[in-house]
């Protein structure tokens, strides 16, 4: 391990950078890799069938479908919502726009609990659109629709938040030149706007999905617990954990601890690829 | 540009249902309770709630502050090998299911973990005890200030830096007075934001939390508890207090951002 | 070809464009000249159909333009940074307008040729636009403008970053493409040069007003007065 040339340290004594390296190291295995490994291990720990076993239960199968199934909907939802937010917030000028954008952010503030609370205070028997929604004979709350929701709201500033800076960034010459040639508008952003989003797209993509997929508080709140019906994968590890089913809890946990890697992994592809995307056009712009 | 009817139309209409009106109910109902409202928020056990999730957050925040200085540091000054793969690793908390951290971090800390062992016999209890939720928020908060911190010390003015060096300063003289002051923005920004993360955090710490009222018990929590006790107004109640906060809070950053920037 | 009369166009507290009229008669070419902040690009993304007038009218080709967008104008236009389509080939590019109004593939592939052939850039149809010179890319957003056929040019200082040689070949290619086609072509440049070389007439904002509007014949004699006598720095 060195300084990097280009880098250079200031001038601390390569002890000193062996211990700071040293203890990140540590620090590193100890927040992250360990709760990791802890997952793994204890997964595996009645043998690879046992714990295999234990996700092809009923309530195992129906708590991933389910997951699944919400994650389906929220996250094209939301990705449809980031695209339009994106572009009425980067390609126009209007009042308030300012505080537009800043609300798109605000889920992120909120806490998932509250967000939770906030769809049964609105949508629930009680609620102000209680009534409503009994008169249709709708159930929102304690149903799919809810765990939609609340995945909808806690998530939904993933793309947008991608799409926004991103497209903000991207001089409008391209489109502009799109629209002179004859393009309609839906034209120039299939065949214009869109191939220049990809990479945020993508990204945004990732990481709405990694949320969505491990989205607890705020469903937990509106999801009412029915076991088989309304609980997605990380209610069913609470369940299974609380009834002391520490390996079946743990094997579902490990499911969701893959596809965080894979996530984790994914991002760090795709910003490498990006990146490698953004230095060659400057390079052939320089050349 | 054409499109701005339909898209804002879209935007507006989603943020309208989805997050705007859900969280005017919240304050609403809040706002019914009336004044005896303030007297279920004053009471001993929501107190105690909120002394447990803020000092918790604030705690962890604190230590996230030279945890994340020292990993931005290494992982951008330093060449070690498979720095792109810690690097990416310092993402896990953002990906990874509150769950899924919550019974590990139990798991981890319980007197029978793997650190949980090794604290027994030293008195020191995590799990089930508010060491727990401290632990569960450091993990919870880690990437904020290394995310916040990476990109302003990757664009630090290395002449700075070499001037004070040949001025004969020593490695730690130049990082106090020359280094650190461009970062504080950033480094403060990332503390309030791992800060506003930490009190409305559930799924980590009610594993780990013992969830004692009055000891261990988190303000989320207390408003679950509430809502399936059909208490609702009780809930509302803390649900808008952690909103007006969440709001100071998203200011303060705002506030913290615009100096930064304007550095 | 193109008629305005007082157009006036604001941003915020600043008027780029003053009551700006102007007849250009078809098949000519016409620089707009000044300083920057005079105007210039803002009357052309005017005529072009990206800013919208607050006030004035606009005909083209003896029709009321100003409601009409963009893609209906029958403008071609090649911006300042040649605004290439960066994820398409140079065919994909040039051939783009013709996509849009659904023309057949085969077709396409035939007018792009034509094209790819009228500014010598034969056989670099699949290439990338970051595998191309700076001059080779201005030359493919010439084409792509053209594609279209449409009946007025608008080409905000195309040559900008390229160096002194390759504008020279560039702006003799503009000149001899212009006369062939005879399309009416509005032009503009802060280097008047340049408008004194391809243009027919000149005109001259300043602070989006007219300063002066001469034929380049007129220019070269000295006949010219006031502001922009100033900025052409007539001797």
């Amino acid at each position: 391990m060195r300084a990097d040339p280009a880098a250079r340290g200031i001038g601390e004594p390569a002890w000193a950078r062996a211990l700071l390296a040293g203890l990140a190291l540590l620090l590193l295995g100890v927040t992250l890799a360990l709760p990791l490994l802890v997952v793994f291990t204890e997964a595996l720990a009645p043998g690879l069938a046992a714990a295999a076993a234990a996700l092809r239960e009923p309530d195992a199968l129906a708590a991933m479908r389910l997951t699944l199934l919400v994650t389906a909907i929220a996250v094209p939802f939301n990705t449809v919502f980031g695209l339009a937010a994106a572009w009425c917030l980067a390609r126009h000028r209007f009042p308030g726009r300012g505080a537009l954008r800043a609300l798109v952010g605000l889920p992120l503030s909120v806490s998932p609990v509250v967000a939770g609370l906030a769809l049964v205070l609105l949508f629930g028997r009680t609620g102000w659109l209680g009534p409503l929604l009994d008169g249709w004979g709708l159930r929102v709350v304690f149903a799919l629709p809810g765990l939609v929701l609340a995945t909808v709201f806690v998530t939904l500033p993933y793309v947008a938040g991608q799409l926004i800076p991103l497209l903000e960034s991207l001089a409008p010459q391209e489109e502009e030149a799109a629209l002179t040639l004859g393009a309609s508008g839906w034209q120039m952003f299939w065949l214009v706007t869109l191939p220049r989003l990809r990479w945020g797209l993508l990204q945004g993509v990732l990481l709405c999905t990694a949320r969505a997929l491990g989205e607890f508080g705020a469903v937990a709140v509106v999801s009412g617990h029915v076991r088989g019906q309304t609980t997605t994968m990380p209610l069913q590890i609470e369940a299974l954990y609380n009834e002391y089913n520490l390996p079946a809890a743990f094997g579902m946990a490990a499911v969701l601890a893959l596809l965080a890697l894979v996530t984790v992994a994914a991002k760090a592809l795709l910003d490498w690829r990006q990146g490698r995307a953004l230095a060659q056009g400057a390079a052939s712009v320089l050349a | 540009m054409p499109g701005l009817g339909l898209t804002l139309g879209v935007t507006l209409a989603v943020l309208g249902v989805v997050v705007v009106v859900p969280l005017v109910a919240v304050l609403a109902r809040a706002a019914g309770a009336g004044w005896g409202g303030l007297a279920a928020l004053s009471s001993p056990r929501a107190v105690a709630a909120f002394r447990v999730s803020f000092g918790a957050a604030a705690l962890a925040a604190l230590a996230n502050v030279p945890i994340g200085l020292l990993l931005a540091w290494v992982l951008t000054r330093y060449r070690l090998p498979g720095r792109r793969v810690l690097d990416a690793l310092v993402d896990l908390p953002f990906a990874l299911p509150t769950a899924v951290a919550g019974i590990a971090l139990t798991t981890l800390y319980a007197d029978s973990g793997w650190i949980g062992a090794l604290l027994a016999p030293l008195g020191v209890q995590v799990a089930y005890t508010p060491a727990g939720i401290w632990v569960a928020l450091l993990f919870v908060g880690l990437p904020f200030v290394v995310r916040t911190v990476q990109p302003v010390l990757a664009g630090l003015d290395r002449a700075q830096e070499e001037a004070a060096m040949v001025l004969d300063g020593s490695a730690l003289q130049v990082f106090r007075w020359v280094i650190l002051p461009p970062l504080l923005p950033a480094v403060l920004t990332g503390a309030a934001l791992a800060f506003a993360r930490g009190i409305g955090e559930y799924g980590s710490v009610i594993f780990i939390a013992g969830n004692r009222p009055g000891l261990s018990e988190v303000v989320p929590l207390l408003i679950v508890i509430r809502l399936e006790g059909f208490d609702t107004p009780g809930a509302a109640l803390l649900g808008a207090a952690m909103l007006v906060l969440s709001a100071a809070l998203l200011l303060l950053i705002h506030g913290l951002d615009r100096w930064g920037r304007a550095r | 070809m193109i008629r305005m009369e007082g157009l006036t166009k604001g941003f915020g507290a600043t008027r780029a464009l003053d009551g700006v009229s102007l007849d250009v008669a078809p098949g000519s070419f016409v620089a707009l000249l000044g300083p920057s902040g005079s105007g210039k690009t803002t009357l052309l993304r005017v005529v072009a159909g990206l800013e919208q007038a607050d006030a004035g009218s606009l005909w083209i080709g003896g029709r009321p333009a100003l409601d009409l967008p963009p893609g209906k104008r029958s403008v071609g236009m090649v911006f300042q940074g040649y605004a290439l389509f960066g994820h398409m080939t140079v065919a994909d590019n040039i051939g783009f307008g013709l996509r849009v109004r659904g023309r057949h593939r085969t077709e396409r592939a035939a007018a792009v040729e034509r094209l790819l052939a009228m500014v010598h850039l034969e056989g670099l149809g699949a290439r990338l636009p970051s595998q191309l010179s700076g001059g080779q890319r201005q030359r493919v957003a010439l084409a792509r403008a053209l594609a279209v056929e449409p009946r007025i040019l608008l080409l905000d200082e195309p040559f900008g970053a390229l160096d002194r040689q390759v504008r020279e070949e560039l702006r003799a290619g503009l000149r001899r493409l212009q006369q062939e086609l005879g399309i009416t072509t509005l032009f503009v440049t802060h280097d008047q040069e340049e408008a004194l070389a391809l243009a027919d007439r000149v005109v001259v904002l300043n602070r989006g007003a007219v300063a002066a509007d001469l034929s380049t014949e007129e220019l070269a004699r000295g006949a010219v007065k006031g502001f922009a006598a100033g900025f052409l720095a007539v001797g």
